[in-house]
């Protein structure tokens, strides 16, 4: 545990650096936010009169200061298009997003590990071949085009589930399956891959002989360890659960972070767009803190490593 | 104050039905948010559209054009034209309940004009208007230099009358001004929600609310028509239309619209800086077949500044094109028998524009390479002065711009020298000081018939410099479904719905 206690230790540090970076990057982006609130019409007096209320004629350096003494009280400013504190609307968002992403892993690790040890124990027979070709289409489809050919025969032509927005939990069906169309691919051939890979090892072999059940064999030696691989890939993959929310949520109206940071770049509302790429950061470091943790917890042989 | 939602999952245990729609709730889908509520501070079509019920000006501007009376029942100008006197409408109350008087109706508008206004829209007003004053329960508003068009231009959102005391802290979240709906809510990423103002001092509305959603896909608006998630959709897509051909569920609106698509040229980039070159590339323009390949017929084709709901304005002769061995013709003459390489610079949407000159052009040899831009880049190129231009290689930007029914803002922005870019939206830096004189000599003649001519003269004018290329106008589609009525919409594309009712659920 000491490595992820170290690591964890780390974060605030590397936080600050990747602060900077983020806010460096933000605003090197071409595009003037005044310009686009003030549109293609509007006077240059108008713009720098603009420019001015938002504090952007401040040096970058003086923007990054007074940025990061706010964040730091955990005030990420105000929203440069309405003037909203970014804050309150990230912590409004933020449950849409959790919810979604999490039901949407849930739903993936639910039909992915069995359907991955399903593969490795029929590997090279039919059920694997099918969901193999399942997989394959699970990763290749693009969740846009899913979202729509999804809402096309759900909602408009069956009428069985609500098209967009995030009234109730009928709302949550078809985003959730359409971000976790990707994650479940990926876990089903990782899970497969493993649980192939330990089924051949030598202290299977001897659990079998030892008589134990195929299934004690398969859940309690091989799954353990065929995990160790699976949980760092679901980990790892976490930002692209955040790239994949995105998506998803423009397209079925939901009221997540995904969607209020595309805003956000649209219009160049720079507090908006540093405050959901660090806590984004954030998540992914922290997701990665988390995975070797777990790892630990599942290899012993992990434990007590300098 | 808008106050965020409950988290989700207490969302969830509060809503364990479908919220259906009724015959109180008309919901509108449009396909971007609004900016803000603060009706100054804004300059997006989509965003009147939401703001349009809650706010009004001391006068406006019917689907025609024609000016009529809003929280001024009367108005006069001097003999010059230079102050302009307004009576306000008595028993007028903002949605805060404060009075709106003649001291609120000035203070709005000195918020607009001021020097250090801050707001997206406050620009046009600025440079125009000199001083709004009270006198009694007039409103005296007296101008730089006579202006034609400044009915007009009060009829637009950006003038609208606020609440001084929201007008100073709360505006951008809450709108407050004294229209047939007040503000409900605005829940981000969701809706805005408008309430029926049943202190309103005219006509009620006939809605209970009006709830206003978005999405930027185009598919999900047609969507959520057909499944009635939206009662009206502002804008659907041509390629949609067919649908609704005889469907009992909906049906499409056209209007003619007042937005008009053009190429900019750059005119201090070689060999742009030739009139004939420019001449040239218009005369190989099939603006027919653009609008009825890209726009499936929903359009006008253009080859004049000013669009048809404008007086003035000059529509399309066999003169202007197409004319390939004319347009071949011009480029011998100029130099370029075998063509030239150009850049445009696009956004998305109006990439099938640049692809449809592309092959337009290709038989007079010329080759246009395509540069498509995100949002913000798009606009920070075409913005650039022209130093900047020509060190990037841009030649051309595709562009659209709406002014309805106002020769002078359809035509100060894009032709006048001092308008030339990165101070405005002149993006090919268009100076020709005929054109300019005539604009100012035709913003301050009073007479209509007189102004007319002198807008014809200096479009011909303008046809000979050839320094942007008109393209088409494209109409207003909008899905509505069969149980609403009186939507219209103008011709900028701001859906109007105060005055909309819906039978059934």
């Amino acid at each position: 545990m000491n490595t992820v206690l170290r690591r964890a230790m780390n974060l605030p540090v590397i936080m600050l650096g990747v602060s900077a970076i983020v806010f460096i990057a933000i605003h090197a982006l071409p595009g003037d936010p005044a310009r686009l609130m003030a549109g293609p019409q509007a006077p240059e007096g108008v713009v720098a009169a603009i420019h001015e209320r938002l504090g952007l004629n401040q040096s970058l350096l003086h923007q990054y200061g007074h940025f990061l003494r706010h964040a730091l009280q955990g005030d990420f400013g105000l929203s440069l298009r309405d003037g909203a504190p970014v804050g309150r609307m990230i912590a409004g968002r933020l449950p849409y997003s959790l919810l979604l992403g999490g039901l949407a892993y849930l739903l993936a690790m639910a039909v992915a590990i069995p359907g991955g040890i399903v593969g490795a124990v029929c590997a090279n027979r039919w059920p694997d071949h099918l969901l193999m070709a399942m997989t394959l289409l699970g990763a290749s489809l693009a969740s846009f085009w899913v979202a729509l050919i999804g809402m096309e025969v759900f909602a408009v032509r069956l009428h069985w589930l609500p098209l967009m927005g995030a009234g109730d939990w009928h709302h949550v069906i078809l985003p959730v399956l359409v971000l976790a169309l990707m994650p479940s691919a990926l876990i089903l051939r990782m899970t497969r891959t493993g649980m192939r890979d330990i089924l051949r090892q030598d202290y299977i072999r001897t659990a079998r002989a030892k008589g134990l059940s195929p299934m004690t064999v398969l859940l309690r030696h091989a799954l353990r360890n065929a995990m160790i691989p699976v949980v760092t890939v679901v980990f790892l993959n976490l930002g692209g659960l955040i790239s994949g929310a995105i998506v998803t949520e423009t397209v079925f109206d939901w009221p997540g972070i995904g969607r209020l940071l595309i805003d956000a770049v649209r219009y160049r509302d720079y507090p908006t767009i540093q405050a959901i790429t660090l806590l984004s950061i954030f998540g992914v470091l922290s997701a990665n803190l988390l995975a070797e943790a777990i790892i630990v917890y599942l290899d012993p042989r992990m434990r007590g490593h300098k | 104050m808008s106050r965020r939602r409950l988290s989700f999952s207490a969302a969830l245990a509060a809503t364990c039905k479908t919220v259906t729609a009724s015959a109180a709730t008309l919901t509108v889908m449009l396909a971007e948010p609004p900016r803000t509520m603060d009706p100054a501070d804004q300059n997006a079509t989509a965003t009147r559209s939401v703001l349009a019920p809650f706010y009004e000006s001391l006068v406006a501007q019917d689907e025609h054009g024609n000016i009529q009376p809003a929280l001024a029942t009367a108005w006069s100008s001097s003999p010059d034209g230079r102050v302009w006197r307004f009576t306000l409408r008595t028993g007028v109350f903002f949605h805060d309940g404060s009075i709106c008087d003649a001291p609120a109706a000035v203070a709005s508008l000195n918020r607009l004009v001021a020097p250090d206004a801050a707001l997206a829209g406050s620009g046009i007003f600025r440079k125009l208007i000199s001083s709004v004053e009270r006198d009694g329960n007039d409103i005296v508003i007296t101008l730089h230099s006579p202006y034609a068009d400044l009915l007009h231009l009060l009829s637009q959102t950006q003038a609208a009358i606020v609440s001084p005391v929201a007008a100073t802290s709360t505006l951008a979240r809450h709108a407050d001004g004294t229209g047939p709906y007040r503000f409900g809510d605005w829940q981000d990423g969701e809706r805005v929600r408008a309430l029926r103002n049943d202190r309103y001092w005219g006509d009620k509305a006939r809605l209970e609310r009006i709830d206003w959603r978005w999405s930027p896909e185009p598919s999900v608006l047609n969507m959520a028509l057909q499944t009635g998630d939206a009662d009206v959709v502002m804008p659907l897509a041509p390629v949609f239309s067919h649908l609704y051909r005889d469907s009992d569920v909906a049906h499409v609106d056209r209007h003619p619209g007042g937005t008009q698509f053009w190429v900019a040229l750059n005119n201090r980039l070689p060999p742009l800086d030739d009139a004939r070159v420019r001449r040239a590339l218009g005369l190989a323009i099939d603006r027919a077949a653009l609008v009825a390949g890209l726009l499936h017929g929903n359009g006008t084709p253009a080859c004049h500044p000013l669009t048809p709901e404008t007086p003035g304005n000059l529509p399309c002769t066999p003169a202007d094109g197409p004319d390939l061995q004319r347009a071949a013709a011009l480029l011998r003459q100029a130099g370029h028998a075998n063509g030239f390489p150009a850049t445009v610079i696009v956004q998305e949407p109006e990439e099938p524009i640049a692809e449809a000159l592309q092959a337009m052009w290709r038989p007079l040899g010329i080759k246009l390479a395509i540069r498509r831009q995100e949002a913000g880049v798009w606009m920070q190129s075409a913005f650039s002065g022209p130093a900047e231009k020509r060190k990037t290689g841009i030649g051309m930007i595709i562009s659209s711009w709406s002014a309805p029914f106002v020769a002078d803002l359809q035509l100060r922005p894009l032709y006048a020298s001092a308008n030339s870019a990165p101070g405005g939206a002149n993006l090919g830096f268009y100076a020709n000081h005929l054109v300019d004189a005539a604009m100012d000599q035709a913003a301050a003649t009073l007479d209509p018939a007189e102004r007319t001519a002198i807008y014809r003269t200096m479009q011909g004018q303008i046809a000979q410099d050839a320094p942007l290329l008109p393209l088409y106008m494209q109409d207003n589609l909008y899905g509505v479904r069969r149980n609403v009525h009186g939507v219209f919409s103008m011709p900028d594309g701001e859906i109007v719905v105060s005055r909309a009712w819906k039978d059934g659920p």
